[in-house]
């Protein structure tokens, strides 16, 4: 007998001391479709995932896989029972290579040794099946994130998943690379294997899904046919109040010329020539592919990287930047693209993480004034509304998008003019996207400017006063969006490949 | 086999066991001693010396002996084990193979012996003289006519004199007897429990005082692993447990002698010698200088002397014999011991007596 | 519900609070087995033997919390012990180490091994920091370096390798002395590690330089794109500790009135067991001196108490172990437990 669902989760209850994170939750996944999950960041979409794979212990409700009940331990058992996740965040050995990792913990035995024969045709069967290209015997470290992420299907397929759940898998890759993904998924589907997908880029969800289930501050809020939807009914569930547009209003006001690059390049040529000028309430985008070293120029002008050739010149004087502290002291801020690698300090407090670059001037007497420090943090937690139960709140308990608002707090009170911002909104859910586009707004509006990197060209077009284009290294172009369409953005990015 | 299980468990006391290795030690202050040796000597033939552990500052101030003594007779390095029997023996093949004339070594772990015996022999019958940690096996001592051995009277390392003394106090001052019970309430500070002179101390003493009709009753007994700071601590806490019910302390070495003084004179003891109002005579083994002047003070009441200067005198001049073809006795005060081939330098007792015969010791 | 509530908030509170835990349960064993332990005299010395490992365990903690793990402890307390002890002997000592040396004023040699000890330190941090060397190495290369150069030192004519004694009664004082009311005395040791703690828990949690050191240990790379000079903080953090490591020291000549080559030896494994089990982790960035504090405690409470009780030696280390092993196993369930 075939069960209508493939998995379902039925009234699921899960409380936090002081918080209800979830409340009669359902999810129920169709065999070989893909079933996408959406909610804001803080709606209980991780939580829920977590209790599927036995990382929390479930308050009230029950799970049903293929019509039987069950109640995993650990991620360990439930991979046994074909239900696999691939993560946002890649935990593989790097130093090993891409069978190894697929492997790991149940490689083929031959004569009391590991038969890597049998492993390289295994993996490269599935890899086969799922079209995926990637060499078996590459070391993971060497490979680009989508295909780490490859290798993660191709591993849940080796465990005959009938459930895979996908969370963020779109967030570092190009689009070419979606599109990659999206045939790989399409793939596992007519294998009836069911996808769960976990996602806040509207629209590739609709373009990919079968069914979607939305949730709202740990509710469940409905599940449709994703061809029963659009976009602003999907957002006006997930934030629970109609929102006009995704992008805040703005009124320009551009001044004088605030920062001029002149044929910027790196030391060891990352990247030549890079021309702009960024004006006082401007934000200025940059777009390329990836590997087209949009990131490189920030951390550039920043001082991460040693600057080569050219001329960076502030408010009509040539500064130098050799260091991030040089930078700083310039006027600067930088949000990096790696919010986990090299932004947070996950194990230390939140106020810890917003005030650790402005120490200097909490200091009186050589010694830290905690009461200034406090009355600041608050400030703008209460000011970027971050969601947190307090200040003294462990930095990795917050949601990514409140980490990241953290994190810009701790740049705005340093009191930046040049606001360098990379990635910012990767991985957040669109009610704190909105914020921090409002936030950028009010930045541009006092008078600073903001030099943006973005891999999602929808919100350039819809941020952005103007868009540099990088291609492969070298600057192609500077557009206004108002002007020109997608495609000739696409096009520039090419420019030089 | 005792001092890996210690080992062992120290090191699993120590969470890391990696790395303990890692504070072994270095032989710098070997290439010091050599520095002062290649100076002074004008000899040709080399003495090859080591010893177990530069950690022990008696072992060291023995290599010390060896080198002054050598002067003009040998050109001497000395070498040191860092208390590992693979390093020692690597440094013997080197010695070896430098073309050493005669072998002067206090060994680390005593049955290594033969394999030391056997590299000499085939090194062309090199003599080879083990000084220090004795080698008890008799057989292993006569499979090779050119092994012999220095080292201090006996195998109690001294503790029967150090009781001698215990007994002669006892004698001369009844006073010691505190609670009038006729026995004597000891507390007993060991060395650590892997030193091949640990239990033969520990034993010695006891022995020593049942033969000579003195009762004791041994309120505690515990290593203090010859160091000043582990005795203090463990004294600490017995000094405050049993206060002046303590009647008599013994020390293995006057290292830790020092460090229960230091914890007793805390406790309001010994502070002003024997006037102090209350006071616990403390006796160690060594004599070192900072020990003969709290002798002085009467702080300490007794120690022993092991006499390095001459032991390192006689291994010079032995080896020199040997080397020469002579009688290995030849031009020595000392008659060699038969079955342990072996020259006994005595220990010498240390008390307010005859201080001054210590501290000659330690002159020129 | 409420109740159900309550309960494993209690419960939570003990695992938070697991090692406080662990020590007063110690504490409650050793007095039922031998009552007499319970006494001032004996807190007295379990805080006065506690004293110089608590400064030493800071130091080493500071390492540890900027990803780091110094080797060097043991030998560098060695140094700075020999060469102040040097100069701490009374003048009419007969063994003098140098014969004619002026009666120095006690500050001198605390002076002299601190600053010795904080460029020595600031080496192995310009290693670390400058060179990429992995502190396991830099800081075993500098505790070779570091005996080889205290045995030179402590063994050369004319009295060479015999410890380093007679020191100035004024210097054990520093040590042995104490403050107080009648039997109420308070040792000058345990005041000048309380003074100690003090200064570094303000260092650590009032000043730039400790929350630096926090952010360094926590994420080095988040740290320098914050525009934190890692490099400079990391060596601020290698020379300090060799100051303290310097400081702790000649108090600890002090306490026990002589000085060698040995000692200090394997106190660096005694600090760093004292870290972990008092909250420290190994891969840096957290870590407090309360933790610490009671850290050296446990392990002055296990060898006190095992001595004053009279358990046998090698059942002291099995003990030891145990209890190690037993803290540590606790204070990580509150990491990893479900919630």
């Amino acid at each position: 007998m075939e069960n209508e669902y493939v998995l379902e989760m039925k009234d699921i209850s899960k409380t936090f001391p002081g918080v209800k994170a979830l409340d009669h939750v359902h999810l129920q996944v169709k065999p070989g479709t893909v079933h996408s999950l959406m909610g804001e960041n803080g709606a209980g979409k991780s939580t829920l995932m977590k209790c599927l794979f036995g990382i929390y212990s479930l308050d009230g409700g029950e799970i049903i896989l293929e019509g039987k009940k069950v109640q995993f331990e650990n991620p360990a058992q439930a991979l046994e029972s074909h239900v696999s996740m691939v993560h946002q965040e890649l935990n593989q050995v790097l130093d090993q290579n891409v069978m190894e990792n697929l492997w790991l913990g149940r490689y083929p035995i031959k004569n009391g040794l590991i038969d890597e024969k049998k492993m390289y045709a295994d993996t490269l069967k599935i890899f086969k099946d799922l079209d995926i290209n990637v060499n078996p015997k590459a070391k993971v470290g060497t490979l680009p994130v989508s295909q780490k992420q490859m290798i993660e299907i191709g591993k849940a397929v080796s465990y005959n998943a009938k459930v895979i759940v996908m969370d963020e898998p779109t967030s570092s890759l190009t689009e070419k690379e979606v599109e990659h993904l999206f045939r790989i998924i399409r793939k596992l589907i007519e294998k009836k294997t069911s996808v769960i997908y976990i996602s806040h880029k509207m629209e590739e969800i609709l373009k990919i899904s079968d069914d979607v289930t939305v949730m709202r501050d740990g509710k469940w809020i409905a599940t449709k046919p994703a061809g029963d939807l659009d976009i602003d009914q999907i957002i006006k569930m997930m934030v629970g109040r109609e929102m006009k547009e995704r992008y805040p209003h703005r009124d320009k006001k551009i001044g004088d010329v605030l920062m001029e690059v002149k044929d910027l390049s790196t030391a060891s040529p990352a990247f030549t020539g890079v021309n702009f000028e960024l004006h006082k309430g401007e934000i200025l985008g940059i777009a390329g592919l990836v590997g087209s070293r949009r990131t490189e120029v920030l951390e550039t002008l920043f001082g991460i990287r040693r600057k080569g050739e050219g001329q960076i010149i502030v408010e009509g004087k040539e500064i130098q930047n050799r260091s991030p502290q040089e930078a700083i002291a310039n006027g600067f801020a930088m949000l990096t693209e790696e919010r986990r690698k090299d932004g947070i300090f996950p194990d230390l407090t939140v106020g810890f993480n917003m005030a650790i670059d402005n120490l200097d001037s909490y200091r009186k007497n050589g010694l830290l004034n905690e009461k200034l420090m406090r009355t600041d943090v608050n400030k703008m937690i209460k000011a970027m509304n971050i969601k947190t139960p307090s200040s003294k709140q462990k930095m990795a308990n917050l949601s990514g998008g409140n980490q990241q608002k953290v994190i810009l707090g701790r740049w705005l009170l340093t009191g930046p003019d040049i606001l360098l911002l990379d990635e910012p909104t990767r991985g957040i859910d669109v009610g704190a996207k909105y914020e921090i586009y409002q936030l950028m707004n009010q930045l541009v509006g006092e008078g600073k400017g903001i030099v943006i990197v973005s891999s999602e060209m929808p919100e350039l077009f819809g941020v952005c006063d103007r868009i540099l284009v990088m291609s492969n290294g070298r600057q192609s172009g500077i557009f206004d969006p108002s002007e020109v369409s997608q495609e000739t953005i696409m096009q520039a990015s090419a420019k030089f490949i | 086999m005792k001092k890996r299980l210690v080992s062992i468990l120290l090191s699993a006391s120590l969470i890391a066991t990696a790395f303990t290795g890692c504070s072994g030690g270095s032989d710098a202050s070997s290439t010091a001693a050599s520095g002062t040796a290649s100076k002074a000597s004008t000899g040709t033939k080399i003495l090859g010396a080591g010893i177990y552990s530069a950690s022990d500052n008696f072992n060291s101030y023995l290599g010390k002996a060896i080198t002054n003594a050598s002067k003009g007779i040998f050109q001497t390095n000395i070498e040191d084990g860092q208390n590992d029997q693979s390093t020692q023996n690597n440094q013997v093949d080197t010695m070896l193979a430098k073309g050493a004339s005669a072998i002067a070594l206090s060994v680390v772990d005593v049955t290594a012996a033969p394999t030391l015996i056997q590299k000499c022999k085939d090194a062309g019958n090199v003599p080879i003289i083990f000084f220090n940690k004795e080698i008890t096996d008799k057989s292993v001592l006569a499979s090779y006519d050119k092994v012999y051995q220095v080292t201090s009277t006996g195998g109690d390392y001294g503790a029967n004199i150090e009781a001698q003394e215990i007994v002669d106090y006892w004698k001369a001052n009844p006073s010691m007897d505190k609670n009038h019970d006729g026995k004597l309430q000891i507390i007993d500070l060991m060395g650590d429990p892997g030193h091949t002179a640990t239990k033969p101390r520990a034993d010695a003493w006891k022995d020593t005082l049942t033969k000579a009709g003195v009762k004791y009753e041994l309120l505690a007994e515990d290593t203090g692993m010859w160091v000043t700071a582990t005795a203090k601590d463990k004294m600490d806490a017995w000094i405050s447990k049993y206060g002046d019910s303590v009647e008599c302390i013994v020390c293995a070495n006057d290292a830790m002698a020092l460090g229960a003084l230091s914890s007793v004179e805390a406790a309001g003891f010994n502070a002003q010698g024997t006037k102090s109002s209350k006071y616990v005579p403390i006796f160690g083994i060594d004599a070192l200088p900072e020990i003969l002047s709290k002798i002085q003070s009467g702080e300490i009441a007794g120690s022993v002397l092991q006499d390095s200067k001459t032991q390192g005198q006689v291994i010079a001049k032995m080896a020199e014999n040997l080397v020469n073809g002579k009688n290995a006795t030849d031009g020595l005060n000392y008659t060699l011991e038969a079955g342990a081939k072996a020259i006994r330098v005595p220990y010498k007792a240390v008390t307010l007596k005859n201080l001054d015969e210590a501290k000659a010791a330690y002159t020129g | 519900m409420e109740n159900k509530l309550k309960k494993t908030s209690v419960k939570d509170l003990l695992l938070e609070k697991a090692i406080y835990v662990v020590l007063i349960a110690l504490l409650i064993v050793i007095v039922i087995i031998q009552p007499r332990f319970l006494s001032f005299g004996n807190f007295k010395n379990i805080f006065a033997q506690s004293a110089t490992r608590i400064i030493i365990a800071l130091a080493a903690g500071m390492v540890l919390i900027v990803q780091g793990v110094d080797l060097s402890t043991g030998r560098m307390i060695g140094l700075a012990a020999v060469i102040s002890a040097s100069l701490m002997q009374v003048t009419t000592y007969a063994y003098r180490m140098y014969p004619h040396l002026a009666d120095l004023p006690i500050i001198v040699p605390f002076l002299v091994v601190m600053a010795l000890c904080a460029i020595l330190g600031g080496i192995s941090g310009v290693a670390v920091a400058v060179f990429k060397v992995p502190p396991f190495i830099a800081t075993l290369g500098m505790s070779l370096i570091l005996y080889g150069a205290s045995s030179i030192y402590f063994d050369r004519p004319p009295y060479g390798a015999q410890p380093i004694g007679g020191i100035k009664p004024d210097v054990v004082k520093v040590a042995t002395g104490s403050i107080g009311i009648g039997s109420f005395q308070i040792p000058y040791l345990i005041l000048i590690a309380l003074a100690v703690c003090l200064i570094i828990w303000v260092v650590w949690n009032k000043t730039k330089f400790g929350k630096y050191m926090f952010a360094v240990g926590g994420n080095p790379e988040a740290a320098k794109v914050s525009g934190v000079n890692v490099v400079s903080t990391q060596i601020k953090i290698y020379a300090l500790a060799g100051m303290m490591y310097a400081f702790a020291a000649v108090l600890e000549v002090a306490r026990i009135g002589s000085a060698s080559n040995t000692t200090g030896n394997g106190y660096e494994m005694d600090a760093v067991a004292a870290c972990v089990v008092g909250g420290v982790s190994l891969s840096g960035g957290t870590g407090s001196v309360g933790g610490i504090v009671i850290g050296v405690l446990i392990f002055t409470v296990i060898n006190y108490g095992l001595a004053f009780i009279g358990v046998n030696m090698y059942w002291q280390y099995v003990v030891k172990g145990l209890i190690i092993l037993l803290a540590v196993m606790i204070d990580m369930r509150k990491n990893m437990r479900k919630k």
